[in-house]
């Protein structure tokens, strides 16, 4: 059963093209005093959008209606966006979805809401929230465009681009961080489309119910997708601010290859379920292992000197402040 | 703003609505308030929706 972020309310502005931002929206619905029908159509008053509830006569006056409308079915609310003899074609969370008439009508409830758009409807505030959503979405490329170009400069001041395991190092480092990145995310209850069908590849569901069990946390202090996250991010981080460091790097690899011997003995023997993400990170801790191998990174470190502990120290530090940030961002929705 | 949209077309006259829903009954705003939101924000899918129905049937 797939969930999403999106709302009722939006799927209705949506298909009755008033204008409509959807942080803004999804704050409104998200807040509602009543979260019920009526609270729906307070809210949609706000926008323009009158709306009156009607229980149908029979569930085949379906058929007579002007779309949009909500209709209710057994499983919740949809929004009909058209209706031809064969058809009814509805949104349901932003997802657009089309059923036969017949298959339909066995699941409408005869509840409709039927909206009628004033002139001029749009949300309250409108131009200011696009001000800020465009301003918001500035930000973060300009984000994504700075974090890009200080990689590329690291990556080719250090001379990194010149050994082959290093571009391979830190290809699976970003792997990694976008494995982990869905892990937390999961572990989090936050909804991830993405997420939800790489989980699907081995076993549909497999992740959530590895992320239930305590064998997803290291003895209930930090998860498995926290470590998971703060050790491929400061691989990377090392890798490209302190390249000599990657001999370290590498012994701190050996060091998580017995982890991932545990992780899929359990996920086959005792959870007898499969997460295809957490198998993903494993095979990245492999396959590092064969980059720092091949790529001769492994040489003796004895005995250890400041610098790994330093780099040791890091890791820590930076689960630690993951570990106090990520509580904040708990969906609790769910 | 949405750029998500499902093509629609809003169909401006009101007559045949008129009829249907003058043997429809208008719900009351208390009415209206007994009926939940769902706060999970399910994907009601076709194939979700028949399982419903099965399952109701076989209750």
């Amino acid at each position: 059963m797939a969930t999403t972020d999106h709302t009722i309310v939006a799927d209705l502005l949506t298909a009755l093209r008033v204008p409509f931002t959807k942080d803004y929206t999804k704050q409104r619905f998200d807040t509602m005093p009543f979260k019920t029908l009526f609270g729906v159509t307070q809210l949609l008053k706000e926008y323009g959008v009158a709306s009156a509830g009607y229980n149908l006569a029979d569930v085949k006056d379906l058929n007579r209606l002007n779309t949009p409308f909500i209709a209710g079915t057994r499983g919740g609310l949809v929004i009909v966006t058209s209706i031809n003899p064969n058809s009814v074609s509805y949104l349901t969370q932003g997802v657009p979805e089309s059923m036969s008439i017949n298959d339909f009508e066995k699941v409408f409830t005869k509840l409709v809401i039927i909206p009628s758009v004033t002139s001029g409807a749009k949300e309250p505030d409108y131009n200011k929230h696009l001000r800020m959503v465009m301003i918001k979405d500035a930000k973060k490329r300009l984000l994504w465009l700075l974090a890009g170009l200080l990689i590329t400069y690291l990556f080719i001041f250090n001379g990194l681009w010149r050994d082959w395991s290093v571009w391979a190092l830190m290809c699976i480092d970003f792997f990694g961080l976008w494995v982990t990145y869905m892990l937390v995310q999961k572990s989090l209850s936050i909804k991830n489309a993405v997420a939800d069908k790489v989980c699907g590849v081995l076993q549909e569901g497999g992740c959530d119910s590895i992320l239930k069990t305590n064998a997803s946390s290291f003895f209930g202090i930090f998860s498995w997708s926290e470590i998971g996250f703060t050790y491929f991010g400061v691989s990377l981080l090392t890798m490209l601010i302190c390249p000599s460091a990657i001999h370290w790097l590498a012994l701190i690899n050996i060091c998580c290859l017995p982890y991932t011997v545990w992780s899929i003995s359990y996920q086959k023997f005792v959870a007898k379920h499969w997460c295809t993400l957490c198998v993903c990170v494993q095979l990245s801790l492999w396959l590092q292992f064969l980059c720092y191998f091949f790529g001769r990174h492994i040489s003796p470190v004895l005995p250890l000197s400041l610098g790994f502990f330093a780099l040791g120290a890091t890791f820590v530090l930076v689960l630690l402040l993951l570990n106090r940030v990520l509580p904040h961002f708990t969906n609790t929705d769910q | 703003m949405s750029l998500d949209t499902q093509s629609v077309t809003i169909d401006k006259t009101s007559g045949e609505n008129e009829d249907v829903l003058s043997t429809a009954t208008k719900l009351t705003p208390l009415e209206l308030n007994n009926i939940k939101m769902d706060v999970r924000h399910t994907v009601l899918t076709p194939d979700y929706l028949e399982k419903l129905t099965e399952s109701g049937q076989q209750s």
